[in-house]
């Protein structure tokens, strides 16, 4: 009887060791996740002066937008390398402000033909381009990763370990902006 | 009209009657063995007297056939393909290759088909000696053999060489129709396709052709592959298709594998194996269910594997074009094998037998190339259209 009780005792602190385990891992796999999605927002950073620059050429009479975009830019910086939840859901908030001003900009520009076609400018926004899908693609790779945490820490006993293993508030999410929610039109893929 | 026949042909009889005299010395041979006394000599006068008949019947009529073959005036023209510049060039050259080949291969054909019968009647005079002695059914089944080894002798390196030739000369010319693009002998990447596992295991690969150059702005390689497992009866084909790699305009880095789902062992067997490239997990179920993702770098992964991207790949797998599609990404260079649905050899020369600038040859390696080329445009479309939809 006392042997039953010893294996029962046995699997239940094994089976709670490699939860500890699964939740260590996926919470540092959250973190490689995050350090992931700074290195893309940097990128993103670095690329708005430079388009500011051109844009200030002529967009004379769209000044607003263009020092709400470097005030975003800014924040968003500050915020780079945050790793307490709350300040990476600030983090997040202001990155897709970011997003849809920069968003904004280049829709504004389509209507300044010469903006449009200013080479260095043309340049700007296929690096633009680039640099978005590289921060959507660690949005998606930071997501999936945010969700295996979850599961592992919001399923019993995860609640019961999670403490244990050092996560106390959940990660949030990185929702996409607005504007990258579009369906995915499976008629022009036939 | 000359009364007699030419040099060629009148040697060609000469031997046919030859070999006819040896045949029935042979069976008279074989007669007397089995037959020992005045009704193996009778049985073995007249059989290999008529079998002897026989072959200088149908060798003689053989020499006619071709004789009047050559001298006969064509039905109609030939359907030529109208060539214009570089390849009508080409093709008046192949044209001279080609006869030179024919009469190549009829020369030797003239004195390797003799020796072959002769070597096979030798055997079965050998074979007489034996406890089961061949019969005189078996002397005219190897006989036939003989004619087809002799001719296949005469013809096979000549007719090779043609081949070659007429790959590395107009297949260029082709494809320089369609833009930047050239022809080459295949140099696949089998140690790259192997050490990412694209393929399932093989044991040998045939690739010839390739098609590469520039194309929509984009380089581009495509082979013609086949890869082989086992030999004998447990020969098997792995992958017969077409491996497009394309350079994408992209920033992306390390290397991506996407290969068709094994199964659960069959993805747990591939995860055991480890290396560089850990599993991918991608929010397509319906994609997830059908591919394996591995990847060396995480994002640089689902920044090629968009939602879009995944969506247009299952489109052309199921678009019955080519069967599930495989890619390995390395950087920014995209390698798709996509599976052919046919089984017919792509890229395929008319034989030495046929005009070089035979119309319906040429159109069908035109054909070849604007196939392949659709295989290009839906590597292509699969990135550039996946990076308008949204992220």
């Amino acid at each position: 009887m006392n042997l039953v009780v010893l294996i029962a005792i046995g699997v239940v602190v094994v089976a709670l060791y490699v939860w500890y385990a699964t939740i260590v891992t996926r919470r540092n796999k959250v973190a490689e996740a995050l350090s992931g999605i700074d290195v893309q927002l940097s990128q993103r950073h670095e690329l708005i002066p430079n388009i500011l620059a051109i844009a200030k050429r002529f967009l004379a009479h769209e000044q607003g937008l263009l020092a709400d975009i470097a005030r975003l830019r800014t924040t968003g910086q500050e915020r780079i390398g945050a790793t307490d939840p709350a300040a990476i859901a600030e983090k997040f908030a202001a990155e897709n402000q970011l997003s849809a001003g920069l968003g904004r900009l280049f829709a504004v520009a389509e209507g300044y033909p010469e903006l449009k076609s200013d080479a260095v400018m043309v340049r700007a926004q296929a690096t633009y381009q680039e640099v978005e899908t590289n921060v959507a693609a660690a949005r998606r790779f930071y997501n999936a990763s945010v969700t295996d945490l979850r599961n592992a820490c919001q399923i019993f006993p995860g609640q019961l370990v999670a403490a244990l293993a050092g996560v106390g508030q959940l990660p949030p999410f990185f929702e996409a902006p607005a504007e990258h929610r579009g369906a995915v039109n499976a008629a022009d893929h036939l | 009209m000359n009364a007699r026949p030419p040099g060629g042909a009148a040697r060609a009889l000469a031997l046919v009657l030859l070999v006819a005299a040896l045949a029935w010395a042979a069976i008279l041979f074989g007669a007397v063995r089995q037959q020992p006394g005045w009704e193996g000599w009778v049985s073995g006068l007249f059989g290999g007297g008529f079998m002897a008949l026989l072959i200088a019947a149908a060798g003689a009529w053989g020499v006619l056939f071709t004789l009047r073959r050559a001298n006969r005036p064509a039905a109609g023209p030939p359907q030529l393909f109208l060539a214009e510049g570089e390849l009508a060039q080409v093709l008046a050259e192949l044209e001279e290759v080609r006869e030179r080949t024919k009469q190549q291969i009829h020369a030797g054909a003239l004195w390797r088909i003799p020796v072959c019968v002769v070597g096979v009647i030798a055997l079965w005079v050998l074979g007489q000696t034996g406890d089961d002695p061949p019969d005189v059914f078996d002397l005219i089944l190897f006989m036939g053999g003989a004619v087809l080894a002799g001719y296949a002798w005469a013809a096979w390196a000549l007719s090779e060489a043609y081949r070659r030739l007429y790959k590395a000369r107009v297949l260029p010319k082709i494809a320089a129709d369609f833009g930047a693009l050239t022809w080459r002998h295949a140099q696949p990447p089998l140690d790259e396709y192997r050490r990412h596992r694209l393929f399932p295991d093989w044991d040998s690969a045939h690739a010839e052709d390739e098609i590469h150059g520039e194309y929509r702005g984009l380089p581009l390689s495509i082979i013609e592959l086949k890869l082989i497992r086992g030999s004998g009866k447990n020969r098997r084909t792995v992958f017969n298709g077409l491996a497009a790699a394309v350079t994408l305009p992209r920033g992306l880095s390390g290397t991506t594998v996407v290969v068709p789902d094994k199964g659960m062992f069959g993805n747990l067997a591939e995860r055991m194996r480890g290396g560089p490239c850990q599993p991918v997990r991608l929010e397509d179920p319906v994609f997830e269910k059908a591919y394996e993702v591995y990847a060396s770098d995480q994002i640089s992964a689902r920044a090629l594997l968009t939602p879009a991207f995944m969506a247009r790949f299952m489109a052309l797998a199921e678009s019955g074009r080519f069967g599930a599609p495989a890619a390995l990404i390395q950087d920014n260079r995209l390698i798709m094998a996509l599976a052919a649905t046919h089984g017919r050899n792509l890229f395929e020369p008319p034989s030495y037998r046929k005009p070089a600038a035979g119309r319906e040859a040429l159109t069908q390696l035109h054909d070849d190339i604007e196939a392949v080329l659709r295989a290009a445009d839906a590597v292509i479309d699969l990135d550039q259209a996946a990076r308008l939809q949204p992220r």
